[in-house]
């Protein structure tokens, strides 16, 4: 009885076997004429970007601000900010694999915009704080492009992942004391989405125009800020301070003390920070077509 | 010229040859993604010790743009290549709680939303057989209310109190991509992934409910010492983690709406023109 169900078993699974095997054939069958479409190109975009959905950045005293010391009274004027913006130059490389879909890795980096902020303290005594972010982002972006028209111009619309390794730099300058500071953070990665939509203009019959509007929703969450500047009148005072005075670790959990404005600022273990990096932009490329794959008919 | 409007017109007729009305309904379940800490809103889950000064914070990132949508859709598809659509959903978002101990104190907290949105895109079509497969590019615009919820125990004691957080908007940006599967002549079935990026700024908070051990404290409050402003910019005493939820006028809060859902619809096609 065993034996004929260990029989019966492995027709059955044979069977199984030569049904996958023919609807494999099937799909290759069927996917043939599709990859007289095939097609590889190498490109070179550059992109011009805003920052887009930002955030007041308290946590990094990015928030412009008058505090009046004796009346306890702090005025705070919103601020959103985005290190999405810039300008990125980036090679890309892609795959259209029939008229309806194609594939596209484009890997840059790029010098984000820089916010400003100013806190002036009034009462008992007039100081003033200006503060400055700005970062270099390496971003890596694979992409799935649906062909929308697939005539000239060929419009397209793209959807892709978008990581990023991020380095920023955070600068105060106090003018009481004429002290300054500078931190560098970085560690940590970004994950995000990325979107966009263009079209492509043949120029000869290899070399096309492509133009793009895209969006990229991300956030980066840093893991270490490192003191890099710390002068007071002039005096560097780095030499005096120790490892753990100088450097600052963002968590996802721990003991923590951050629970004021600007504490993602001091030395010690802070929860980690959400730096947004979201942008809009548009891109000029210019991309070359390779062979088109010929398959027999 | 005359011959280039002429042709503008052929390929316009032409065009519209495809043009179909159609409306439907739909219904979507969707996943919070890209939130962060609401320090703000003390969504965070965290143990304190006043003796020691240690406290002990645990990442949350919070996003309400999880939970269920229930909608209609009315939409144009003016050729073979593109279409214009509008949806208008109920959002009931996903909630968010989090849990902070102090020796024997717990509190707990929880946020959750109802939302209506709006949503008109751009479709494009990749293929226009069946299935028909498509992906649009919108603008998400979010109207109304969050609830929070503050529940303090005590040994000899408990409090608890509930803001409403409205009068705000998120204006957003969504992208669809999705598949129209032909059942009838004139009935779709509609599947579709969708992500949308947007967030809400409330304008006011009212406290809406306020008691101690079951006993009901609101009578004993002018309604004005528990009203919230949050403004662009202002006299503001935001300046420690849960400032949001303190009273008078505070810097607006951002409250994260992403999410990415699966939406499932009927749509009835009308006749081709």
């Amino acid at each position: 009885m065993g034996g004929f169900a260990k029989k019966s078993y492995n027709i059955h699974s044979k069977n199984r076997y030569m049904k996958i095997q023919s609807n494999c054939l099937l799909i290759f069958l069927i996917a043939l004429p599709n990859l007289i479409y095939a097609q590889f190109y190498l490109g070179a975009s550059s992109s011009a970007n805003i920052g887009v959905n930002g955030r007041s950045l308290q946590e990094f005293l990015l928030i412009d601000a008058t505090v009046n010391q004796s009346a306890f009274e702090n005025t705070l004027i919103e601020k959103k900010a985005s290190f999405g913006g810039g300008f990125l130059i980036s090679p890309l490389i892609g795959y259209q694999a029939n008229k309806h879909i194609g594939f596209e890795l484009q890997v840059g980096r790029y010098k984000t915009n820089t916010v400003s902020s100013t806190i002036t303290y009034n009462n008992p005594s007039d100081d003033k704080v200006s503060i400055s972010m700005s970062g270099k982002v390496f971003t890596i972006r694979p992409s799935i492009i649906g062909y929308i028209y697939k005539s000239k111009p060929l419009i397209y619309a793209k959807l892709g992942a978008n990581y990023s390794n991020c380095e920023f730099t955070t600068q105060t300058s106090r003018q009481k004391n004429q002290t300054q500071t500078s931190i560098l953070i970085n560690g940590g990665q970004s994950l995000g989405i990325s979107l966009g939509i263009g079209s492509e203009f043949s120029l000869t019959n290899r070399i096309y125009l492509r133009t793009e509007l895209g969006y990229v929703h991300a956030n980066y969450f840093p893991e270490k800020g490192t003191f890099t500047k710390y002068d007071v009148n002039g005096v560097n005072q780095l030499p005096n301070m120790s490892d753990k005075q100088k450097t600052i670790h963002y968590v996802k959990e721990g003991n923590v003390e951050q629970t004021y404005l600007g504490a993602a600022l001091d030395a010690g273990t802070h929860l980690s920070p959400q730096i947004p990096i979201s942008s809009f932009g548009l891109s000029i490329a210019l991309i070359y077509k390779f062979n088109k794959r010929k398959t027999k008919s | 010229m005359n011959k280039i409007f002429l042709i503008c017109i052929n390929i316009l007729i032409a065009s519209i040859s495809k043009a179909q009305f159609y409306m439907g309904v739909q219904s979507s379940y969707n996943i919070a993604v890209q939130g962060r800490t609401l320090g703000d809103f003390l969504l965070i889950d965290g143990s304190f010790s006043n003796t020691t000064n240690d406290n002990v914070f645990k990442d949350k990132r919070s996003s309400f743009g999880g939970g269920l949508k229930f909608g209609a859709i009315i939409g144009y598809q003016v050729n073979q290549y593109i279409g214009i659509e509008l949806n208008s959903n109920f959002h009931k978002t996903n909630q968010v709680s989090t849990k902070a101990t102090e020796g024997n104190n717990t509190t707990n907290m929880s946020m959750n939303g109802n939302i209506i949105s709006l949503n008109p895109a751009l479709v494009g079509y990749f293929f226009n057989g069946n299935p028909k497969i498509y992906s649009k590019l919108g603008i998400v615009y979010n109207s109304g209310k969050f609830i929070y919820n503050y529940n303090l125990k005590t040994a000899s004691n408990q409090e608890s109190y509930s803001y409403n957080l409205n009068k705000g908007s998120a204006l957003g940006l969504s992208f669809s991509f999705g598949a129209d599967w032909k059942l009838k002549q004139r009935i779709s079935i509609r599947t579709e992934l969708c992500y949308i990026s947007a967030n809400y700024y409330p304008k006011k908070a009212y406290l809406e409910k306020y008691e101690e051990n079951g006993q009901n404290q609101m009578p004993s409050i002018n309604p004005k010492d528990f009203e919230i402003t949050y403004s662009k910019s202002g006299n503001s005493d935001g300046e420690y983690y849960g400032s949001a939820l303190g009273e008078g006028t505070l810097l607006r809060p951002q409250i994260p709406m992403n999410g990415l859902g699966l939406n499932v619809g009927v749509i009835y096609l009308f006749r081709k023109k």
